[in-house]
């Protein structure tokens, strides 16, 4: 009898000893995992390689009329240089019934660690014609806004995007 | 054992400790961000991007909202950014309401007229309506055409509407979604612009339009029991009804006023108006004030409370108010810094358990705006649904 009571102890205590063991683990494996998620505070500091600047005044002096001209400064804030970087300018709607996708698009070839280069669109930001709007607009409805979306990308997959919303 | 107890505490130890140690979930980008978005804490909302929203229309069960997005209608969870098309792109609807759970129906224009067509007056370009196929084809069906007005009924799932009897005469229906049509009552002489029911469901309110040159307005009542109209009020000639009348507890309730741009109007000179049960002259609404400038309002679903778009006055910003009829509270259901709220009636919707209203707002903007987001992830500065709580607000005390 105080066999069977010493086995029944020992395997209770195997038991508790093993269960314990893997539930520590199985915290400190989940707690790793959740702070390893996002990124470090070092890492949501840095800046991305790519920077697009539209200036505030030069969108400002842009008016609802063809050839209109849009300067974007791009700068490579990386340690290495970039090359090849497209850029795409896409001009939309606020309404978008409004067939008014007009695209844009310049290549730089080369952009050494820390510099920047200006690229001029020359932006169509009239009215869309009758013919390039699935409906007519409504008489009383309000002025759409017109959209600026440019994005930056290199084949090493290196991109950048701005938006810029423009009141009329 | 006193080893015993320490093994079995070191145990539990281990197993609590994670739990104490909660990781916060991110919400979503829409539906469930807290931010203020210039219309007031606790305001949420539910769609996102360009395009220009409208009619926003909670599902029966609250959990989905419909809207049109440029002439094409679209549905999703409140709580998801992903928004199911029900339409084709070129659809054209103007309105979209929730027959029963799973199907809409939209108001949409017809296509452009023939040379030969005589317009109709007073009621706007021909209308149908139609009914999304319960799956998600994009397919729709036709129920009912020549349509100037329609309102979701209170039971059955079905549709009221004002049909087109010849160029200046038009005819009340019922519409149900496998497109059984019955009209009812008498021929109506005028255009009917604009329908609602009564909370109870057995009665409607037409606005009517009448033929002629001068700009003539009567408000009708009709009863489905009884089959026949009663005319409630007819407006002073250069009147126009704006928007749809709400039958409340206490009650009529309509704006009407003369159109900015209209003969020496230069701005908008709306009033807020109630016909007491019974009475055949209307007078200003009480418990809003003297300057309060009224441009929308619906019913809740008991029809004991307005929502209402307005102005305390001509110079104060546009506001969601709730007004309590009878008892004279008028309690802002917005904070508004910087938003144009859309004044039409349509883009007013209380769900059904009357704890939220849809909005339709964007940002004023006098200048360009620059962001490092794609244009879908932008919100205020596009005409985007909100989501109003108006607990706070139906819950003072009456």
């Amino acid at each position: 009898m105080r066999r069977v009571l010493i086995w029944g102890v020992g395997a209770m205590l195997a038991f508790l000893v093993t269960a314990g063991a893997f539930l520590m683990l199985a915290n400190l494996s989940s707690s790793l995992s959740t702070r390893g998620v996002g990124p470090t505070p070092a890492q949501s500091n840095s800046a991305p390689p790519l920077g697009l600047n539209l200036s505030e005044a030069s969108l400002e002096e842009l008016k609802k009329e063809a050839d209109q001209v849009l300067p974007l400064t791009v700068d490579n804030t990386s340690e290495s240089a970039l090359s090849n970087i497209s850029l795409t300018m896409r001009v939309t709607s606020e309404n978008t019934a409004q067939l008014r996708a007009r695209y844009y698009r310049a290549t730089i070839k080369e952009l050494a660690p820390g510099a920047s280069k200006t690229v001029r669109f020359t932006l169509d930001l009239s009215s869309p014609k009758p013919s390039e709007r699935r409906h007519p607009l409504p008489p009383d409805s309000p002025e759409p806004r017109s959209v600026l979306e440019v994005q930056a990308t290199t084949p090493e997959g290196v991109s950048a995007i701005k938006t810029a919303v423009l009141p009329f | 054992m006193k080893l015993l107890g320490l093994l079995a505490a070191m145990l539990a130890l281990a197993g609590c400790a994670h739990l104490k140690e909660g990781t916060p979930i991110s919400p979503s980008p829409v539906g469930q961000r807290p931010a203020d978005f210039g219309l007031g804490p606790g305001i949420r909302p539910l769609s996102s991007g360009p395009g220009d929203k409208s009619s926003p229309s909670w599902s029966p069960s609250g959990e989905r909202i419909a809207f049109v997005v440029d002439g094409y209608v679209v549905e999703k969870r409140t709580n998801d950014s992903e928004a199911r098309r029900q339409t084709t792109r070129d659809f054209g609807a103007k309105r979209v309401t929730w027959m029963s759970s799973g199907r809409l129906a939209m108001l949409a224009e017809d296509p452009p007229p023939g040379p030969e067509t005589t317009p109709v007056s007073g009621a706007g370009p021909p209308q149908s309506v139609y009914s999304t196929f319960p799956d998600d084809s994009l397919g729709v069906d036709k129920l009912a055409t020549g349509v100037s007005a329609m309102t979701s009924t209170t039971e059955g799932g079905g549709l009221l509407v004002a049909l087109r009897e010849g160029t200046s005469k038009s005819r009340l229906a019922t519409v149900r979604w496998n497109g059984a049509v019955q009209t009812y009552g008498d021929v109506i002489d005028g255009a009917v612009t604009a329908l609602s029911m009564a909370p109870d469901g057995d009665q409607a309110i037409a606005t009517v339009q009448k033929p002629g040159p001068e700009l003539n307005f009567e408000i009708l009542s009709f009863s489905f029991p009884e089959n026949r109209f009663q005319t409630l009020t007819s407006l002073r000639s250069g009147l126009q009804v704006f928007g749809t009348p709400q039958w409340t507890s206490n009650g009529i309730y309509y704006v009407a006023g003369k159109k900015p741009g209209t003969k020496g109007k230069v701005s908008p000179d709306y009033n807020l108006y109630r016909l007491a049960p019974g009475s055949k002259r209307s007078e200003l609404a009480p418990g809003v004030g003297e300057d309060f400038v009224a441009s929308s309002l619906k019913r809740n679903p008991e029809g004991d409370l307005l929502a209402i778009i307005g102005r305390r006055n001509p110079s104060s910003p546009v506001n969601l108010y709730v007004l309590r009829p009878g008892a004279g509270d008028l309690v802002a259901a917005t904070t508004n810094e910087n938003m144009e709220i859309r004044t039409e009636t349509e883009d007013l919707a209380w769900s059904d358990d009357g704890s939220r209203v849809a909005i339709v707002a964007r940002t004023m903007l006098s200048g360009p705006r620059v962001y490092d987001v794609p244009a879908d992830a932008l919100v205020s500065d596009f005409y985007n649904i909100y989501e109003v709580p108006v607990e706070e607000a139906t819950g003072a005390p009456a």
